[in-house]
């Protein structure tokens, strides 16, 4: 009984050291999403930049929808559990993400397909149709964020 | 009441400017922390125009609103402040030493905050001053802090200037609200002192030069 016992405790121990970096979030995911996000904001940036001039460059529209897509599925791998607010650590993700997940991923899909569909959008040249997709695009933004993210007063 | 008489001290320009400012500022405000930016833009195009305005005002103005008339040497303020200086009279008309210099820290954190939201970008890089487009992402956000802590410092002001008015109110017995809505104040028979004011060309100017520079600055976006 004793030997199994040891046993036990030498497998649960083994498990454990297994388990604790399936646990914890990969090291720097949290910088990794940071620094993705604000390449979205970036490229979103000279899509409205654009978007908003009189004569827009319609391959810069392109070039960015194309970023912001490819960030768009990258996201969705961005908050592994373990990756949440904790002291100590900096980001602006709310607990809600790991609370809600369901929410959370429909959210992470609507962003995703949005941003498909607006790089489809900016391939077809059509600036009237890149202002209507570009508000979508931003509303998915904004919608997340107001959920799942601690807001900035600016 | 019949000896009573009124000083001129603040023309009509200057009220306007000063009310539209205070209603300005609060839907400014107000519309940053609701997020509707279109009118927040439209509030700071608003305010880049008074503050143009009130800037070429204070050269061509009437005498109190000048600022060759209202900004007073160091020695002059130390003086007013410790009460070595004394005395009421001609002196008196308009901002007093330190008010000058407050007014001054008013209108150049305005100017930092209208300048900061020409170039801001959001977080998200959706919403945007209208020169914007002039400067990259980092630096659109780097102006949005700016104004964000520059908001800080200009309501730290305001809340000082409420106090100075309410200190004159309460301790000096002396109503400075009553002077910025009617633009004149009761002094005794015979006290009244004549006050230059603005030339109406100079006013129209003026207008002409702020109005058609705030429009134009915003319409590049």
């Amino acid at each position: 009984m004793i030997r199994m016992k040891r046993r036990d405790i030498a497998v649960a121990a083994a498990v454990m050291m297994m388990a604790v970096p399936v646990l914890a979030a990969p090291p720097g995911i949290i910088a990794t999403r940071i620094a993705g996000f604000r390449e979205v904001g970036a490229a979103f940036k000279n899509i409205n930049d654009e978007l908003k001039s009189g004569s827009p460059q319609t391959y810069v529209i392109q070039i960015s929808a194309r970023q912001i897509r490819d960030y768009a599925r990258q996201q969705q791998t961005w908050f592994p559990a373990g990756s949440g607010p904790q002291p100590g650590v900096k980001t602006a993700a709310r607990a809600e993400i790991w609370s809600q997940p369901a929410a959370f991923r429909t959210a992470q899909a609507n962003f995703a397909n949005q941003a498909n569909a607006f790089a489809t959008v900016a391939a077809s040249g059509d600036v009237a149709r890149m202002r209507a997709g570009a508000k979508a695009l931003g509303q998915s933004c904004a919608a997340c964020h107001r959920s799942f993210r601690v807001e900035e007063s600016r | 009441m019949t000896s009573r008489q009124r000083q001129f001290v603040w023309d009509m320009p200057v009220r306007v400017f000063h009310w539209s400012l205070v209603g300005l500022l609060g839907f400014s405000w107000w519309s940053a922390e609701t997020r509707h930016m279109d009118w927040h833009l439209l509030s700071g195009q608003a305010v880049l125009f008074l503050i143009l305005f009130r800037l070429i005002w204070g050269l061509v103005g009437s005498d109190p609103a000048r600022f060759s008339r209202f900004i007073r040497r160091p020695r002059t303020v130390w003086a007013y402040l410790t009460r070595k200086g004394g005395g009421m009279g001609v002196e008196a008309i308009g901002h007093n030493p330190a008010g000058g210099w407050s007014v001054i820290a008013m209108l150049f954190v305005l100017t930092v905050q209208v300048v900061t939201g020409l170039f801001a970008v959001d977080i998200d890089g959706i919403e945007s001053g209208p020169l914007s487009y002039l400067v990259d992402f980092d630096q659109g956000r780097w102006a949005s802090s700016i104004h964000a802590i520059s908001f800080n410092g200009l309501l730290a002001l305001i809340a000082l200037h409420i106090v100075a008015i309410l200190f004159h109110l309460i301790a000096r017995r002396n109503n400075l609200v009553g002077a910025m809505v009617t633009g004149s104040r009761p002094v005794g028979a015979g006290e009244a002192v004549a006050v230059r004011k603005g030339h109406p060309i100079a006013f129209l100017i003026a207008l002409g030069l702020s109005g058609s520079a705030a429009w134009w600055l915003f319409a590049q976006g």
